[in-house]
């Protein structure tokens, strides 16, 4: 049975349909709100509420192929790990300083497997970690992010920077490391 | 600013995606499905029992107004204005008779022996209510027959009559119901003890003369019985 199949099986209220779909997209999501709450059963309280409202709005939902699919699974996880940062203001203690231009050094990035990327990400401080996570993983806009963030987008671009140099930081300490293993 | 453009998508960011789970964390999807399919069922029922409390509310909401509407007293106090509604009627055929009555004596020149007018063979004296037990057992036509001296039938409409014979019964006093062991035991008296009355006067004759006699009435205030001593003289 397809995704697609799912999908409408699961608009009908099927439940192994729905298992079906937890168990495809479920491990992946929780990565996602992973990058977003550090706390491991932050994480997965969310990733349920994710796919509660994920079922109950699937009727209203159009298939039109997977990549779509995951994507709005994605963005309701998003939402639902910004929702609870907002409770929590995250996003209260923010000093808005002028954005320094630091470059990222993505080829160090490059040369990082996906897991020592993660745990990179997961290190910042929760202010930084979500503009990143926003801007440069998820592509949206220093406008989008101050509007969904409820912040300035002058405070979304210092929150950014300031998550490059500390990435930067920790890259530099990772290469050690590399190159430790590396010569190991 | 070009390494900030969020369109440039690097070889990481795609890495990251492709990242499917992370090797030290133990995600046990059954569980989780386990979670989510109890709330999922939840939602379920508290639905359900929703609309089944919500149909109860209603209902239980209906009886309370029409029980509202209809308050205890409402019965009684209706019995009671209708009550005192038909005692005023009462009057009012006894008025329309002598009404009747003088309308009749003056039209006739022969003046009316009696004051007395007799209602289909039962007599009913004027400024006397009719009593209602004679008259609902004589009225069974539509009209009641008043018969005057000159043999000429007065005709009484039969509601007249009817609102005649209802009487206003006042409502009876509910006697208070008391167990028999609440009032206690009766008294008795028993007959083993003599009254002083009961006592006759005697009198003792001694083989040496001696005479003793009793006297009820002088023992009376005191309760005693005194005997007296007689000395025989011979």
């Amino acid at each position: 049975m397809n995704t697609s199949e799912l999908v409408r099986e699961a608009k009908h209220g099927s439940t192994a349909a729905q298992k079906c779909l937890f168990n495809l997209f479920g491990e992946k999501m929780l990565l996602v709100c992973q990058r977003y709450v550090k706390n491991p059963e932050d994480a997965e309280e969310l990733l349920l509420d994710g796919f509660y409202k994920f079922f109950a709005k699937i009727s209203s939902f159009n298939y039109q192929g997977d990549a779509a699919l995951y994507a709005w699974l994605k963005r309701i996880m998003i939402n639902e790990c910004l929702m609870f940062l907002r409770a929590k203001n995250a996003f209260t203690i923010v000093t808005e300083a002028t954005a320094e231009e630091i470059p990222l050094q993505e080829e160090a990035l490059d040369n990082l497997s996906a897991e020592e990327i993660f745990k990179l990400i997961v290190q910042l401080p929760v202010g930084y970690r979500t503009v990143f996570n926003l801007y440069a993983i998820e592509g949206m806009n220093h406008g989008e992010i101050a509007e969904v963030l409820n912040i300035s987008e002058g405070t979304s671009r210092s929150q950014f920077s300031k998550a490059k140099v500390l990435l930067q930081k920790l890259l530099l300490q990772n290469d050690i490391k590399y190159v430790k293993r590396k010569s190991n | 600013m070009s390494n900030e453009n969020p369109t440039n998508a690097p070889h990481w960011r795609n890495k990251l995606d492709e990242l499917e789970h992370l090797p030290g964390s133990a995600f046990n999807g059954d569980a989780a499905w386990d979670k989510l399919y109890g709330r999922l069922r939840g939602n379920k029922k508290s639905k359900k029992i929703f609309w089944y409390w919500g149909a109860a509310a209603c209902l239980m909401f209906g009886l309370m107004i029409t029980l509202l509407n209809q308050p205890k007293g409402s019965s009684q106090n209706e019995n009671k204005e209708t009550a005192i509604k038909q005692t005023k009627k009462i009057d009012k055929p006894d008025e329309r008779i002598d009404n009747a009555m003088k309308n009749k004596n003056e039209n006739n020149t022969e003046p009316i022996n009696d004051k007395i007018v007799t209602t289909s063979g039962k007599s009913v004296q004027r400024n006397r209510r009719i009593i209602p037990t004679e008259v609902t057992s004589k009225v069974q036509s539509n009209n009641v027959v008043v018969n005057g001296p000159e043999q000429e039938p007065i005709a009484i409409p039969l509601q007249i009559v009817r609102n005649a014979t209802t009487v206003a019964v006042p409502p009876k006093k509910k006697l208070n119901v008391v167990h028999i062991n609440e009032l206690g035991d009766p008294v008795i008296e028993s007959s083993d003890v003599t009254r002083i009355e009961d006592i006759r006067s005697f009198k003792l004759k001694f083989g040496t003369g001696e005479v003793f006699s009793n006297s009820p009435v002088a023992s009376k205030p005191s309760g005693f019985i005194i005997l007296k001593t007689k000395t025989a003289s011979n």
